[in-house]
């Protein structure tokens, strides 16, 4: 955590002028039709509820937040999920707090109350709230929110990424 | 097919339409092969020709010379058969009707451009969303466009930027009918 981060409870608004890490999969698929990120990375399916996650940058570190992925299980599996076909942007707040769509950005850390295999705490994470007509503005918020991340991408050390991994998965 | 040729006002008799080489210089090439017969010069009566026949690929690939879209297409339905979106466990499937009126859309609006400008429109990138939607995402150096199709025949909404940032934002029905100003719009800044 940065020092003089600032106290957040969950559910609090992130405060403005501060940066959130998007984590995004990329694929063979996007690199050969050049769409890094795609727009996909962006998206959320109908569980998300409107709200797409992402990282505070303050309370967190580009490798941790890349290790979480690596330590977590996919989704009704006890099969680790890969990590180094992933990406990070750095997304400034007051852009996303400037789109129509978005509503809110909350702290929304996620603590286990037992900690097991392929579970992973994340002290970071937060939500960027959309609004419930979300489906008109859908593809100008996609479109915006590539454009700003595209110049944005985050240098992760993959070495000392692996070896959190390595740790947390034995 | 029809419809596209009526909107045009190419029709002269119920199964007639004429055409100047300013307004389709590709007809003389490309009619013939789709169930229309040459009459006089760039007069053509239709045969047999059904709209259903402007889907088939082999038929868009030879005879429209719209491959490069068509590799496209193929790349796209390749990927949602593998089913490799869904192994991160965080996506909703795709259903076939977000895909279809997806391709029917890029087809339907790149015979347009081509019938009435003699253009061809560029390749876009087509993908799933985490909801199962399917994206067709336009990017290049004069323009960027993204059209949305859901899982359901509701309307497809699409957000446009040209030059500067100047926005170009609607939403079009799930129907075979072109919508004018988009059909500009895309021939303008997509070809």
């Amino acid at each position: 955590m940065d020092e003089g981060a600032p106290h957040l409870n969950k559910g609090d608004s992130l405060p403005e002028g501060n940066k959130v890490f998007r984590l995004v999969l990329t694929s063979q698929r996007d690199r050969k039709n050049k769409r890094i990120p795609a727009i996909r990375c962006f998206s959320l399916s109908q569980r998300d509820q409107s709200r797409l996650s992402v990282d505070f940058k303050p309370f967190t570190s580009a490798e941790e937040c890349l290790s979480r992925v690596g330590c977590s299980y996919k989704t009704g599996t006890n099969e680790f999920k890969s990590f180094s076909d992933r990406e990070i942007y750095s997304l400034e707040t007051t852009f996303l707090h400037s789109l129509e769509s978005v509503t809110d950005i909350t702290y929304d850390p996620i603590f286990y109350e037992i900690l097991q295999k392929g579970f992973a705490n994340n002290p970071a994470h937060s939500l960027i709230i959309f609004s419930s007509n979300y489906d008109e503005t859908e593809p100008e918020i996609f479109v915006k929110l590539r454009d700003h991340a595209v110049s944005r991408k985050v240098d992760v050390n993959m070495v000392k990424v692996a070896e959190m991994v390595e740790k947390c998965r034995a | 097919m029809e419809a596209l040729l009526r909107t045009n006002n190419f029709q002269i008799s119920e199964n007639e339409y004429q055409f100047s080489t300013r307004q389709w210089k590709g007809a003389n090439e490309f009619l013939p092969n789709i169930g229309f017969k040459k009459i006089t010069n760039m007069t053509y009566k239709e045969l047999e020709v059904t709209s259903q026949s402007l889907h088939e690929e082999s038929l868009l690939s030879q005879s429209l010379k719209l491959s490069h879209l068509e590799e496209q297409i193929k790349e796209a339905k390749d990927f949602i058969r593998s089913g490799d979106y869904l192994k991160e466990g965080d996506s909703d499937p795709v259903q076939m009707i977000a895909f279809n009126n997806a391709i029917s859309f890029l087809r339907n609006y790149a015979i347009g451009i081509l019938i009435r400008y003699n253009q061809f429109i560029s390749v876009p990138y087509i993908d799933v969303l985490k909801d199962g939607s399917i994206s067709v995402d336009w990017q290049n150096q004069k323009a960027k466009f993204l059209i949305i199709f859901k899982n359901s025949n509701r309307l497809a909404y699409f957000y446009g930027e040209r030059g500067p940032g100047i926005p170009y934002k609607g939403a079009i029905e799930m129907n075979d009918n072109l919508d004018e100003s988009l059909l500009v719009w895309m021939k303008e800044h997509l070809t």
